[in-house]
Protein backbone atom coordinates (compact mmCIF):
# COMPACT_ATOMS: atom_id res chain seq x y z
CA UNK A 1 0.00 0.00 0.00
CA UNK A 2 1.37 3.43 -0.94
CA UNK A 3 1.79 6.27 1.49
CA UNK A 4 -1.13 8.26 0.10
CA UNK A 5 -3.38 5.20 0.16
CA UNK A 6 -2.48 4.64 3.83
CA UNK A 7 -3.35 8.25 4.57
CA UNK A 8 -6.69 7.93 2.77
CA UNK A 9 -7.43 4.71 4.63
CA UNK A 10 -6.71 6.43 7.96
CA UNK A 11 -8.84 9.44 7.06
CA UNK A 12 -11.69 7.15 6.06
CA UNK A 13 -11.46 5.27 9.38
CA UNK A 14 -11.46 8.52 11.38
CA UNK A 15 -14.44 9.88 9.49
CA UNK A 16 -16.34 6.65 10.17
CA UNK A 17 -15.47 6.98 13.86
CA UNK A 18 -16.62 10.59 13.82
CA UNK A 19 -19.91 9.64 12.21
CA UNK A 20 -20.50 6.94 14.83
CA UNK A 21 -19.70 9.41 17.64
CA UNK A 22 -22.09 11.97 16.13
CA UNK A 23 -24.78 9.28 15.88
CA UNK A 24 -24.38 8.59 19.63
CA UNK A 25 -24.84 12.32 20.36
CA UNK A 26 -28.00 12.43 18.27
CA UNK A 27 -29.30 9.27 19.99
CA UNK A 28 -28.61 10.75 23.44
CA UNK A 29 -30.40 14.00 22.59
CA UNK A 30 -33.41 12.26 21.02
CA UNK A 31 -33.64 9.73 23.88
CA UNK A 32 -33.54 12.55 26.43
CA UNK A 33 -35.82 15.07 24.72
CA UNK A 34 -38.47 12.70 23.31
CA UNK A 35 -39.90 11.71 26.77
CA UNK A 36 -40.61 15.42 27.42
CA UNK A 37 -43.30 15.19 24.71
CA UNK A 38 -45.04 12.17 26.27
CA UNK A 39 -48.56 12.66 27.61
CA UNK A 40 -48.92 13.25 31.35
CA UNK A 41 -48.72 10.03 33.34
CA UNK A 42 -46.55 8.15 30.85
CA UNK A 43 -43.15 7.07 32.10
CA UNK A 44 -40.57 4.41 31.30
CA UNK A 45 -37.02 3.33 32.09
CA UNK A 46 -34.27 4.37 31.47
CA UNK A 47 -35.92 6.96 29.23
CA UNK A 48 -38.14 9.18 31.34
CA UNK A 49 -39.61 12.67 31.59
CA UNK A 50 -38.56 12.53 35.29
CA UNK A 51 -42.01 13.47 36.60
CA UNK A 52 -41.40 12.77 40.31
CA UNK A 53 -43.08 15.33 42.60
CA UNK A 54 -44.01 17.45 39.58
CA UNK A 55 -47.76 17.88 40.15
CA UNK A 56 -49.28 20.37 42.58
CA UNK A 57 -50.21 19.61 46.21
CA UNK A 58 -52.12 21.95 48.47
CA UNK A 59 -52.33 20.04 51.77
CA UNK A 60 -50.68 17.31 53.79
CA UNK A 61 -53.73 15.10 54.08
CA UNK A 62 -52.65 11.72 52.83
CA UNK A 63 -55.04 9.28 51.23
CA UNK A 64 -53.27 5.98 50.70
CA UNK A 65 -53.83 2.30 50.18
CA UNK A 66 -52.02 0.68 53.10
CA UNK A 67 -51.63 -2.74 54.63
CA UNK A 68 -52.81 -2.58 58.25
CA UNK A 69 -51.75 -5.20 60.73
CA UNK A 70 -54.07 -5.88 63.68
CA UNK A 71 -52.95 -7.47 66.91
CA UNK A 72 -53.47 -7.34 70.65
CA UNK A 73 -51.57 -4.03 70.81
CA UNK A 74 -53.74 -2.29 68.24
CA UNK A 75 -53.49 -1.51 64.55
CA UNK A 76 -50.30 -0.55 62.70
CA UNK A 77 -49.50 0.34 59.11
CA UNK A 78 -47.10 -2.34 57.89
CA UNK A 79 -43.70 -1.29 56.47
CA UNK A 80 -42.44 -1.21 52.89
CA UNK A 81 -40.83 -4.66 53.14
CA UNK A 82 -44.21 -6.30 53.88
CA UNK A 83 -45.12 -5.84 50.20
CA UNK A 84 -41.90 -7.50 48.98
CA UNK A 85 -40.19 -4.23 48.04
CA UNK A 86 -37.37 -2.21 49.50
CA UNK A 87 -38.38 1.16 48.05
CA UNK A 88 -41.29 3.02 49.59
CA UNK A 89 -42.61 4.29 46.26
CA UNK A 90 -42.73 0.75 44.86
CA UNK A 91 -44.63 -0.49 47.91
CA UNK A 92 -47.13 2.38 47.56
CA UNK A 93 -47.56 1.54 43.87
CA UNK A 94 -47.96 -2.21 44.50
CA UNK A 95 -50.76 -1.53 46.98
CA UNK A 96 -52.62 0.99 44.81
CA UNK A 97 -52.21 -1.16 41.67
CA UNK A 98 -53.72 -4.16 43.44
CA UNK A 99 -56.76 -2.11 44.43
CA UNK A 100 -57.12 -0.40 41.05
CA UNK A 101 -56.99 -3.70 39.16
CA UNK A 102 -59.51 -5.30 41.54
CA UNK A 103 -60.56 -8.93 41.13
CA UNK A 104 -58.52 -11.24 43.31
CA UNK A 105 -55.48 -8.91 43.32
CA UNK A 106 -56.15 -7.33 46.77
CA UNK A 107 -56.71 -10.79 48.28
CA UNK A 108 -53.50 -12.15 46.73
CA UNK A 109 -51.53 -9.15 47.98
CA UNK A 110 -53.14 -9.57 51.41
CA UNK A 111 -51.94 -13.18 51.48
CA UNK A 112 -48.39 -12.10 50.53
CA UNK A 113 -48.38 -9.47 53.29
CA UNK A 114 -49.85 -11.94 55.80
CA UNK A 115 -47.06 -14.41 55.01
CA UNK A 116 -44.51 -11.66 55.65
CA UNK A 117 -46.29 -10.71 58.89
CA UNK A 118 -46.26 -14.28 60.16
CA UNK A 119 -42.48 -14.37 59.74
CA UNK A 120 -41.60 -10.86 60.91
CA UNK A 121 -44.35 -9.88 63.33
CA UNK A 122 -45.89 -13.07 64.76
CA UNK A 123 -48.04 -11.07 67.22
CA UNK A 124 -50.26 -9.83 64.41
CA UNK A 125 -53.53 -11.67 63.99
CA UNK A 126 -55.02 -10.06 60.92
CA UNK A 127 -53.95 -8.09 57.85
CA UNK A 128 -56.26 -5.68 56.04
CA UNK A 129 -55.67 -3.91 52.72
CA UNK A 130 -57.52 -0.60 53.03
CA UNK A 131 -57.76 2.86 51.55
CA UNK A 132 -57.28 5.20 54.48
CA UNK A 133 -56.91 8.90 55.14
CA UNK A 134 -54.29 10.21 57.54
CA UNK A 135 -54.09 13.74 58.92
CA UNK A 136 -50.52 14.47 57.86
CA UNK A 137 -49.72 17.29 60.24
CA UNK A 138 -51.38 15.56 63.24
CA UNK A 139 -49.35 12.46 62.46
CA UNK A 140 -46.03 14.28 62.06
CA UNK A 141 -46.44 16.73 64.98
CA UNK A 142 -48.37 14.68 67.51
CA UNK A 143 -47.81 11.09 66.40
CA UNK A 144 -51.51 10.61 65.74
CA UNK A 145 -51.43 7.59 63.42
CA UNK A 146 -55.20 7.11 63.31
CA UNK A 147 -56.17 5.57 60.00
CA UNK A 148 -59.58 6.80 58.87
CA UNK A 149 -60.54 3.78 56.80
CA UNK A 150 -62.44 4.82 53.68
CA UNK A 151 -62.72 1.37 52.09
CA UNK A 152 -61.59 -2.16 52.89
CA UNK A 153 -60.38 -4.19 49.89
CA UNK A 154 -59.20 -7.43 51.50
CA UNK A 155 -58.78 -8.98 54.89
CA UNK A 156 -56.94 -12.15 55.85
CA UNK A 157 -55.57 -13.90 58.92
CA UNK A 158 -51.83 -13.51 59.49
CA UNK A 159 -50.03 -16.53 58.07
CA UNK A 160 -53.05 -17.49 56.00
CA UNK B 1 -23.03 24.05 14.32
CA UNK B 2 -19.26 24.27 13.91
CA UNK B 3 -18.85 25.36 17.54
CA UNK B 4 -21.04 22.49 18.75
CA UNK B 5 -19.02 20.00 16.70
CA UNK B 6 -15.78 21.59 17.93
CA UNK B 7 -16.93 21.14 21.54
CA UNK B 8 -18.18 17.58 21.03
CA UNK B 9 -15.11 16.38 19.13
CA UNK B 10 -12.46 18.20 21.19
CA UNK B 11 -9.56 15.95 22.19
CA UNK B 12 -9.29 14.61 25.74
CA UNK B 13 -6.74 12.45 27.56
CA UNK B 14 -7.47 8.72 27.55
CA UNK B 15 -7.14 8.64 31.34
CA UNK B 16 -10.15 10.97 31.83
CA UNK B 17 -12.46 8.54 30.05
CA UNK B 18 -10.80 5.61 31.80
CA UNK B 19 -11.38 7.23 35.19
CA UNK B 20 -15.07 7.62 34.38
CA UNK B 21 -15.13 3.94 33.30
CA UNK B 22 -13.73 2.91 36.69
CA UNK B 23 -16.13 5.17 38.58
CA UNK B 24 -19.22 3.93 36.77
CA UNK B 25 -18.15 0.28 36.95
CA UNK B 26 -17.35 0.52 40.67
CA UNK B 27 -20.60 2.31 41.45
CA UNK B 28 -22.55 -0.32 39.48
CA UNK B 29 -20.80 -3.09 41.42
CA UNK B 30 -21.89 -1.45 44.67
CA UNK B 31 -25.45 -1.07 43.39
CA UNK B 32 -25.56 -4.71 42.27
CA UNK B 33 -24.29 -5.90 45.67
CA UNK B 34 -26.84 -3.70 47.47
CA UNK B 35 -29.76 -4.75 45.25
CA UNK B 36 -28.96 -8.42 44.57
CA UNK B 37 -31.18 -9.83 47.34
CA UNK B 38 -34.12 -7.66 46.26
CA UNK B 39 -33.71 -8.66 42.59
CA UNK B 40 -33.64 -12.36 43.49
CA UNK B 41 -36.65 -12.00 45.79
CA UNK B 42 -38.77 -10.57 42.94
CA UNK B 43 -39.34 -14.21 41.91
CA UNK B 44 -41.47 -14.64 45.06
CA UNK B 45 -43.91 -11.84 44.17
CA UNK B 46 -47.37 -12.45 42.73
CA UNK B 47 -46.78 -12.47 38.91
CA UNK B 48 -49.90 -10.33 38.39
CA UNK B 49 -47.93 -7.44 39.88
CA UNK B 50 -45.55 -7.55 36.90
CA UNK B 51 -45.97 -4.51 34.62
CA UNK B 52 -43.15 -4.54 32.04
CA UNK B 53 -41.55 -1.27 30.95
CA UNK B 54 -38.79 -0.29 28.53
CA UNK B 55 -36.68 -3.02 27.01
CA UNK B 56 -38.36 -5.68 29.19
CA UNK B 57 -41.70 -4.84 27.56
CA UNK B 58 -40.22 -4.55 24.07
CA UNK B 59 -38.60 -7.99 24.33
CA UNK B 60 -41.75 -9.52 25.81
CA UNK B 61 -39.92 -10.71 28.92
CA UNK B 62 -42.22 -12.00 31.67
CA UNK B 63 -41.57 -12.70 35.35
CA UNK B 64 -38.27 -14.59 35.55
CA UNK B 65 -37.20 -17.52 37.70
CA UNK B 66 -34.77 -16.81 40.49
CA UNK B 67 -32.11 -18.87 38.64
CA UNK B 68 -32.39 -16.76 35.48
CA UNK B 69 -32.15 -13.50 37.44
CA UNK B 70 -29.19 -14.97 39.34
CA UNK B 71 -27.42 -15.88 36.10
CA UNK B 72 -27.93 -12.39 34.62
CA UNK B 73 -26.81 -10.88 37.91
CA UNK B 74 -23.65 -13.02 38.01
CA UNK B 75 -22.82 -12.17 34.39
CA UNK B 76 -23.33 -8.46 35.03
CA UNK B 77 -21.18 -8.52 38.18
CA UNK B 78 -18.36 -10.33 36.37
CA UNK B 79 -18.51 -7.99 33.37
CA UNK B 80 -18.62 -4.95 35.72
CA UNK B 81 -15.46 -6.25 37.41
CA UNK B 82 -13.78 -6.63 34.02
CA UNK B 83 -14.86 -3.10 33.05
CA UNK B 84 -13.30 -1.69 36.22
CA UNK B 85 -10.08 -3.60 35.55
CA UNK B 86 -10.13 -2.70 31.86
CA UNK B 87 -9.79 -6.31 30.76
CA UNK B 88 -11.48 -7.80 27.64
CA UNK B 89 -13.19 -4.45 27.41
CA UNK B 90 -14.73 -4.86 23.94
CA UNK B 91 -16.72 -7.85 25.17
CA UNK B 92 -17.10 -6.91 28.82
CA UNK B 93 -18.41 -3.35 28.34
CA UNK B 94 -21.42 -4.23 26.12
CA UNK B 95 -22.22 -7.23 28.36
CA UNK B 96 -22.06 -4.96 31.43
CA UNK B 97 -24.26 -2.27 29.86
CA UNK B 98 -26.87 -4.72 28.58
CA UNK B 99 -26.94 -6.68 31.84
CA UNK B 100 -27.38 -3.48 33.84
CA UNK B 101 -30.10 -2.25 31.46
CA UNK B 102 -31.95 -5.54 31.80
CA UNK B 103 -31.68 -5.79 35.60
CA UNK B 104 -32.65 -2.18 36.35
CA UNK B 105 -35.54 -2.29 33.85
CA UNK B 106 -36.70 -5.62 35.27
CA UNK B 107 -36.63 -4.18 38.80
CA UNK B 108 -38.69 -1.22 37.58
CA UNK B 109 -41.23 -3.57 35.97
CA UNK B 110 -42.63 -4.53 39.37
CA UNK B 111 -44.37 -1.32 40.33
CA UNK B 112 -43.52 2.33 40.66
CA UNK B 113 -40.66 3.49 38.46
CA UNK B 114 -37.57 4.67 40.29
CA UNK B 115 -35.51 7.48 38.81
CA UNK B 116 -32.23 6.90 40.56
CA UNK B 117 -30.50 4.59 38.07
CA UNK B 118 -31.52 6.20 34.74
CA UNK B 119 -28.26 8.06 34.27
CA UNK B 120 -26.16 5.13 35.42
CA UNK B 121 -27.64 2.96 32.67
CA UNK B 122 -27.40 5.64 29.96
CA UNK B 123 -23.77 6.29 30.87
CA UNK B 124 -22.98 2.56 30.84
CA UNK B 125 -24.49 2.31 27.33
CA UNK B 126 -22.29 5.17 26.08
CA UNK B 127 -19.24 3.60 27.74
CA UNK B 128 -20.01 0.32 25.96
CA UNK B 129 -19.30 1.88 22.56
CA UNK B 130 -16.30 3.94 23.59
CA UNK B 131 -12.56 3.15 23.89
CA UNK B 132 -12.56 3.59 27.66
CA UNK B 133 -9.92 0.94 28.36
CA UNK B 134 -7.04 2.68 26.57
CA UNK B 135 -5.65 3.84 29.93
CA UNK B 136 -5.72 2.90 33.62
CA UNK B 137 -5.85 -0.82 32.87
CA UNK B 138 -4.81 -3.22 35.63
CA UNK B 139 -1.46 -4.81 34.78
CA UNK B 140 -0.83 -2.76 31.62
CA UNK B 141 0.82 0.57 30.90
CA UNK B 142 -0.76 2.05 27.81
CA UNK B 143 0.16 5.50 26.59
CA UNK B 144 -2.14 7.04 24.06
CA UNK B 145 -2.07 10.61 22.74
CA UNK B 146 -5.02 12.88 23.50
CA UNK B 147 -7.75 12.29 20.96
CA UNK B 148 -11.36 13.13 20.14
CA UNK B 149 -11.99 9.37 20.62
CA UNK B 150 -11.70 9.94 24.39
CA UNK B 151 -13.53 13.25 24.41
CA UNK B 152 -16.83 12.55 22.71
CA UNK B 153 -17.99 9.81 25.12
CA UNK B 154 -17.46 12.18 28.07
CA UNK B 155 -19.47 14.86 26.31
CA UNK B 156 -22.21 12.42 25.31
CA UNK B 157 -22.53 11.45 28.99
CA UNK B 158 -22.54 15.13 29.99
CA UNK B 159 -25.33 15.76 27.45
CA UNK B 160 -27.39 12.90 28.93
CA UNK B 161 -26.84 14.32 32.42
CA UNK B 162 -27.88 17.91 31.74
CA UNK B 163 -30.87 16.86 29.62
CA UNK B 164 -32.14 14.63 32.47
CA UNK B 165 -32.19 17.71 34.72
CA UNK B 166 -33.92 19.77 32.03
CA UNK B 167 -36.57 17.04 31.67
CA UNK B 168 -37.24 17.15 35.43
CA UNK B 169 -37.64 20.95 35.30
CA UNK B 170 -39.89 20.81 32.25
CA UNK B 171 -42.11 18.21 33.96
CA UNK B 172 -42.60 20.50 36.97
CA UNK B 173 -43.66 23.41 34.78
CA UNK B 174 -45.79 21.19 32.53
CA UNK B 175 -47.72 19.44 35.28
CA UNK B 176 -47.55 21.93 38.13
CA UNK B 177 -47.08 25.21 36.26
CA UNK B 178 -45.65 28.30 37.92
CA UNK B 179 -47.55 27.52 41.21
CA UNK B 180 -45.14 24.59 41.60
CA UNK B 181 -42.59 27.17 42.72
CA UNK B 182 -44.59 28.25 45.77
CA UNK B 183 -43.79 27.48 49.39
CA UNK B 184 -47.23 25.92 49.92
CA UNK B 185 -46.71 23.36 47.17
CA UNK B 186 -43.26 22.28 48.33
CA UNK B 187 -44.29 22.22 52.01
CA UNK B 188 -47.23 20.00 51.09
CA UNK B 189 -45.03 17.66 49.07
CA UNK B 190 -42.47 17.38 51.87
CA UNK B 191 -45.19 16.77 54.48
CA UNK B 192 -46.86 14.18 52.23
CA UNK B 193 -43.53 12.42 51.71
CA UNK B 194 -42.69 12.44 55.43
CA UNK B 195 -46.10 10.99 56.29
CA UNK B 196 -45.53 8.10 53.89
CA UNK B 197 -42.08 7.53 55.38
CA UNK B 198 -43.51 7.56 58.89
CA UNK B 199 -46.27 5.11 57.95
CA UNK B 200 -44.07 2.75 55.96
CA UNK B 201 -41.15 2.82 58.38
CA UNK B 202 -38.64 4.70 56.19
CA UNK B 203 -36.09 6.98 57.86
CA UNK B 204 -36.31 10.79 57.83
CA UNK B 205 -34.93 13.71 59.78
CA UNK B 206 -37.33 14.70 62.58
CA UNK B 207 -36.10 18.32 62.51
CA UNK B 208 -37.67 18.73 59.07
CA UNK B 209 -41.12 18.48 60.70
CA UNK B 210 -40.37 21.67 62.67
CA UNK B 211 -39.14 23.37 59.49
CA UNK B 212 -42.58 22.85 57.95
CA UNK B 213 -43.80 25.81 60.06
CA UNK B 214 -41.62 28.20 58.06
CA UNK B 215 -42.59 29.09 54.50
CA UNK B 216 -39.59 31.00 53.22
CA UNK B 217 -37.04 28.13 53.03
CA UNK B 218 -39.50 26.16 50.93
CA UNK B 219 -40.20 29.13 48.63
CA UNK B 220 -36.47 29.59 48.04
CA UNK B 221 -35.91 25.85 47.56
CA UNK B 222 -38.76 25.53 45.05
CA UNK B 223 -37.46 28.35 42.83
CA UNK B 224 -33.87 27.17 43.21
CA UNK B 225 -34.76 23.58 42.23
CA UNK B 226 -36.53 24.54 39.02
CA UNK B 227 -33.79 27.02 38.13
CA UNK B 228 -31.01 24.46 38.62
CA UNK B 229 -32.87 21.94 36.48
CA UNK B 230 -33.80 24.24 33.63
CA UNK B 231 -30.42 25.96 33.29
CA UNK B 232 -28.43 22.72 33.46
CA UNK B 233 -27.12 23.09 29.87
CA UNK B 234 -25.01 26.09 30.97
CA UNK B 235 -22.68 23.48 32.47
CA UNK B 236 -21.60 22.70 28.92
CA UNK B 237 -20.50 26.27 28.20
CA UNK B 238 -17.09 26.00 29.84
CA UNK B 239 -15.21 25.13 32.99
CA UNK B 240 -16.33 28.12 35.02
CA UNK B 241 -19.99 27.57 34.16
CA UNK B 242 -19.63 23.86 34.86
CA UNK B 243 -18.15 24.50 38.32
CA UNK B 244 -20.92 26.91 39.26
CA UNK B 245 -23.71 24.65 38.00
CA UNK B 246 -22.23 21.50 39.59
CA UNK B 247 -21.98 23.31 42.94
CA UNK B 248 -25.61 24.41 42.64
CA UNK B 249 -26.76 20.90 41.66
CA UNK B 250 -24.87 19.37 44.60
CA UNK B 251 -26.48 21.88 46.94
CA UNK B 252 -29.91 20.94 45.58
CA UNK B 253 -29.26 17.21 46.00
CA UNK B 254 -27.85 17.73 49.50
CA UNK B 255 -31.02 19.63 50.45
CA UNK B 256 -33.24 16.90 49.01
CA UNK B 257 -31.21 14.26 50.86
CA UNK B 258 -31.55 16.10 54.19
CA UNK B 259 -35.22 17.05 53.82
CA UNK B 260 -36.66 14.02 52.05
CA UNK B 261 -33.97 11.35 52.54
CA UNK B 262 -33.94 10.84 48.77
CA UNK B 263 -30.48 10.40 47.28
CA UNK B 264 -29.51 10.40 43.61
CA UNK B 265 -26.04 8.88 43.95
CA UNK B 266 -25.44 8.67 40.21
CA UNK B 267 -26.26 12.33 39.77
CA UNK B 268 -23.88 13.26 42.58
CA UNK B 269 -21.04 11.65 40.69
CA UNK B 270 -22.24 12.18 37.12
CA UNK B 271 -22.51 15.95 37.14
CA UNK B 272 -20.59 17.10 34.07
CA UNK B 273 -17.20 17.67 35.56
CA UNK B 274 -15.40 20.90 34.99
CA UNK B 275 -12.42 18.93 33.73
CA UNK B 276 -14.17 16.91 31.07
CA UNK B 277 -16.26 19.75 29.41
Amino acid sequence: MGRSEGKAERAHRWSRLGAAAAAVAVAVVVASVHPMTWPQGRDSFPLSPHPMFSSLRSDADVRLVVALGEGPDGTVALPTEATGHRHLTQAVRALSDAVNEGGDRPALLCADVAAWAEEHDPGLERVRIVTARFDGLALLRHGDRTAHVLAEHASCASGE
Amino acid sequence: MGRVAGWYFAAAPARYLAAVRIGIGAYALGWLAFTAAELLALADLDPSRFDPVGVVGVLGIGPLDRGVVGAILAGTVISAGLVVAGWWYRLAAPAFALGLLLLTTYQNSWGKLLHTENLLVLHALVLAVSPAADALVVGAHRRRPDSFRYGWPLRAMALATVLAYVAAGVSKLRYGGLPWMTAENLQSWVAFDLVRKELFGDPYLAAVVDALDHAWPFAVAAVFTVAVELVAPVALLGRRWARVWVAAAWLMHASVLVVMAVGFPTSWSASPSSRCC
